[in-house]
């Protein structure tokens, strides 16, 4: 289940404003009961967004994240996060 | 018999209706999409069939469709928060996605079927500038554009003839439009966005090289070149080229009436008409 449950986590910000909220409020929480590995786990509640699109994740909603600002992010950070994975490859 | 009318081919971007109002009516935007809403108010089609790739906002991986038709006679549009456009109920056109459903299953093309759905702002935009009284019931038909592996686009543009030859056996005597909603080139919150921008055009020469080929009517080359290796090269949404491709085979090897490049974007506006 490579990822599936970071694309859906992004994915319910986008049609769950009660989850979106819960998201900004307290993001580990909310997360809680979603079966991620560690890697993503940590990844995600640190907006590490360019990790997790190395894993497998798909960047359009990925973008989710930045748009709501969660996990800490702003479009900048989002934008020079993302953009690294251009120089790692 | 139902006969098809014209094909279109336009972007969908989600902050155009927004530009627009702020812009004014003499915007590189409100033109190109006027040009287009001339054909389709002159042709006056009783329904459209609307090929679009779904932002994973109809759909989601827990069952991701490679082709999938809609056939509810209500729609909700649009099903997430990218445009300004406010939420409203667009009709579907049941019996023809009926139709099309059924000639394709006994064609090959095996859709996945959905008669309960909304869409998102990639066929509400289209349908704000083209038909913004919403009075013209649609049939979409969901291509995956964005999450590899995509069809092939011969695959698509296949498609498209078979949607073509069921659209010819209908029996009513309507008058359909066909609409592909996309952009060539286009990253969006991808590693290749422009700075400062949530979406950049990581290859504007392939942009210009589709619109060649249209404008040329060169199908059998745009089918060889758009390979998966140059739709992901084109961006994470660059997938979205598959739905023109589809209405490329609505088309034949009909000529346009006209395709033109936005400025400096990577997508067009296209016009096919069969009077």
């Amino acid at each position: 289940m490579s990822t599936y449950f970071v694309n859906a986590i992004c994915n319910r910000t986008v049609h769950d404003q009660a989850f979106r909220a819960a998201m900004k409020a307290d993001p580990e929480e909310a997360i809680s009961e979603y079966d991620l590995t560690a890697a993503e786990r940590k990844a995600l509640l640190g907006g590490q967004v360019g990790t997790l699109a190395k894993m497998g994740a798909h960047t359009f909603l990925l973008g989710h994240l930045t748009r709501y600002g969660l996990v800490g992010l702003n479009d900048e950070l989002y934008g020079e996060r993302m953009r690294a994975i251009l120089a790692d490859s | 018999m139902a006969e098809i009318v014209c094909a279109i081919g336009v972007p969908h971007t989600p902050s155009y209706p927004s530009l627009v109002e702020r812009e004014g009516p003499d915007c590189e935007v409100a033109r190109l999409y006027r040009s287009v809403r001339k054909n389709i108010e002159a042709l006056q089609p009783d329904v459209i069939v609307i090929f679009d790739s779904d932002h994973l906002n109809t759909f989601f991986f827990n069952n991701w469709p490679t082709f999938a038709i809609g056939t509810a006679p209500k729609i909700i549009a649009p099903n997430d928060d990218n445009s300004n456009l406010p939420k409203r109920v667009v009709q579907g056109h049941e019996a023809l996605g009926a139709h099309i459903y059924a000639s394709g299953i006994g064609g090959g093309f095996d859709f996945s079927l959905s008669q309960d759905f909304s869409v998102d702002h990639s066929v509400l935009v289209p349908l704000h500038f083209l038909t913004p009284q919403m009075n013209v019931p649609i049939v979409p038909i969901f291509i995956n554009g964005l999450a590899p592996p995509l069809p092939a686009a011969k695959r698509c543009f296949a498609l498209g003839e078979a949607v073509r030859s069921a659209i010819a056996a209908w029996p009513p005597d309507a008058r359909v439009a066909v609409i592909a909603s996309g952009s060539f080139s286009l990253e969006v919150a991808g590693p290749r966005m422009a700075p400062g921008k949530r979406s950049g055009i990581p290859d504007m020469e392939w942009t210009k090289r589709v619109v060649k080929l249209l404008g040329e009517t060169k199908i059998t080359e745009l089918l060889e070149e758009t390979t998966s290796d140059q739709m992901a090269k084109a961006g994470n949404v660059g997938g979205e080229i598959l739905n023109w491709i589809a209405m490329l085979g609505v088309l034949g090897n009909r000529k346009p009436a006209f395709v033109q490049q936005q400025t400096n974007e990577g997508h067009a506006y296209g016009v096919w008409r069969w009077d």
